[in-house]
């Protein structure tokens, strides 16, 4: 498949940060995540591609556009990128009501266009109420569906979200962020996702792009990322976690049962009925036992091959292949007494309420 | 009470206002958003009226608006007129005199408007120029209203350069400090103090009112 964007770019900020990034977007509407811890270079990477940062060597093409290539000197100002920014601190023109927001980037169509546009966004963001409002007049989730429904206004070929849910209140964040789900699967537009949050990446990302310390370490889909971590600091950053693709194929009393690669669990469901999800499962919450032992009050018992080992001080992590990969994590101790090592047969036990499911 | 005076100096501040308007907006913005580094020349020069006694600012405006001087010269042979001892020698000595009090309340409203919003802008597709006119102009209107108010009323009020510039004729460049001043000369200290009366009286309402708008500004913080 073609890819919309190419990025390769290097820029160092200040004398101890050098961003040296390369970046592949395929067409159409695909979520990819940019995530990384704070100071990683998420925000520079973003500005880079927005225009608002000029890289130091590189380039970057979108679409057959050239937008900057350091051999020809070629540049193209962030006006004529036709890109959506967010920005992560509130963006939104305090002299302007709601309605002026989502009209100022419009002055190019006419007017009858224009009004009838930022009406239909008014409309499909629930904003109706508010459009004659000031920015400070209105909360902070509606402002952030001001900021969404203004980047989109110009049809966008690119929609760039720098930590779009970052100012939020956890409550608030819920719902904002499924709100986004459904927006951004309607612009159909390769969107880029700047967050640290994992929720985030979880609930909005189709694929995820790792960046540590200014490189970008793996870029994939999020279960294949979160399942096989590149290498250590990638692991470190996403926390090692066992994330699969499964589908909820049925809901008894709030128990759903989830097949995944063939085996089915058991999880807590609180938003039933069935559907595809993402399984995420802590290394933490999982008990080994060797097969023939009690069983306990655990719901599932997942007969399961260690794949790998590695020791990490009192800690041993375990790899086990249960038909998909799964991420143990117990003491020396319990290694020992288990006898574990690589390719002996053992049980996992994992209660259903630490089987976390993400509706996709 | 001098009328003619006093109706003199109200035109030449509204019109120095209104010229420093036109000339200060684009100056500012360029002050304040050029990255060129010789900008520290300019800034410098635009604020020498604010050390220079005016006497001294008069003298050379007095040279070179005359009739051997360059501005004077170049103005005759335009118009035909004369510079110096007219209102438009006064005119440009006085834009010149209150330049900084127009640009230096600009710059500081620009350079207030905060950076994030006018990269917002751009990358909504909106050409610099645009911006400046749709988004930091309307965000910095406070300063654009104080600079219009500091510059008129310093206009008002100035009188060194005027006296060296304009002179004193009577209706045509006697403005109402030098008209004051002429008054106390002659000892006629009613007439001085009508005039000066009501100089304050319009000065301090003029501000009044100023301040009055500004503090309406729907751009204030409002508890929603």
């Amino acid at each position: 498949m073609a890819n919309a964007l190419n990025c390769k770019i290097e820029r160092t900020v200040g004398p101890a940060f050098r961003l040296c990034a390369a970046l592949s977007l395929p067409e159409g509407p695909l979520v990819t995540v940019l995530f990384g811890p704070s100071g990683s270079g998420k925000t520079t990477l973003l500005r880079c591609l927005a225009g608002l940062e000029r890289p130091d060597r590189g380039s970057i093409t979108m679409n057959g556009d050239v937008w900057f290539d350091s051999r020809t000197k070629a540049w193209a100002p962030p006006q004529s990128r036709q890109l959506g920014y967010v920005p992560q601190e509130d963006s939104l023109f305090p002299h302007l009501t709601v309605r002026g927001n989502l009209e100022y980037p419009l002055r190019a169509v006419g007017r009858a266009e224009r009004r009838a546009r930022a009406a239909s966004l008014l409309d499909s963001f629930n904003l109706i109420e508010f459009a004659d409002r000031r920015p400070g007049q209105i909360s902070g989730g509606q402002r952030q569906r001001v900021v969404l429904a203004r980047a989109i206004a110009r049809r966008p070929r690119l929609l760039l979200l720098d930590e779009p849910l970052h100012a939020l209140d956890v409550e608030v964040r819920e719902q904002v962020r499924a709100e986004l789900r459904r927006s951004l699967a309607a612009l159909g537009a390769p969107t880029i996702l700047v967050t640290h949050d994992r929720a985030d990446v979880l609930a909005l990302g189709d694929r995820i792009a790792v960046l540590v310390g200014g490189t970008i370490r793996q870029v994939g889909p999020v279960a294949e990322v979160f399942g096989r971590p590149a290498d250590v600091d990638v692991a470190r950053v996403l926390g090692v976690e066992t994330v699969v693709e499964g589908e909820i194929t049925a809901v008894r009393d709030g128990l759903a049962t989830v097949r995944v690669a063939g085996v089915d669990l058991a999880a807590v469901c609180e938003h039933p009925g069935p559907g595809p999800v993402l399984v995420c499962i802590r290394e933490g919450d999982m008990v080994l036992h060797r097969p023939a032992a009690e069983r306990g009050s655990a719901r599932n018992h997942l007969p399961a091959r260690v794949a790998w080992m590695r020791s990490d001080g009192v800690l041993v992590r375990v790899g086990l292949d249960c038909g998909f990969p799964l991420a143990a994590v117990i003491t020396r101790t319990s290694a020992d007494e288990l006898a574990l090592d690589v390719g002996v047969r053992v049980t996992a036990s994992i209660k259903a309420p630490a089987v976390h499911l993400i509706r996709r | 009470m001098d009328w003619p005076a006093i109706f003199l100096s109200l035109r030449l501040s509204l019109a120095t206002a209104g010229i420093l308007l036109v000339v200060g907006v684009p100056l500012a913005a360029w002050l304040t958003f050029s990255p060129c580094r010789w900008k520290v020349i300019v800034e410098a020069v635009v604020a020498i009226p604010l050390v220079l006694p005016p006497t001294v600012l008069g003298f050379y405006l007095l040279v070179a608006m005359g009739p051997r001087g360059p501005l004077g010269r170049a103005f005759e042979s335009l118009t035909g007129g004369r510079l110096v001892f007219s209102f438009g020698g006064l005119l440009v000595a006085s834009a010149l005199y209150s330049l900084p009090f127009m640009v230096q309340p600009l710059c500081a409203a620009f350079a207030g408007v905060d950076r994030r919003y006018v990269e917002s802008s751009w990358c909504l597709g909106v050409g610099r120029v645009s911006t400046f006119v749709r988004l930091v102009l309307p965000l910095a209107r406070r300063g654009v209203v104080a600079g219009v108010v500091l510059s008129f009323a310093h206009t008002v009020g100035e009188f060194g350069v005027v006296l060296m510039v304009g002179g004193n004729i009577p209706g045509r460049t006697r403005t109402v400090s030098v008209s004051i001043y002429d008054d106390v000369q002659a000892l006629d200290y009613a007439r001085a103090g009508t005039t000066a009366g009501v100089l304050l009286a319009f000065s301090f309402l003029v501000l009044l009112v100023t301040y009055a708008l500004q503090r309406r500004s729907p751009l204030a913080w409002r508890t929603p």
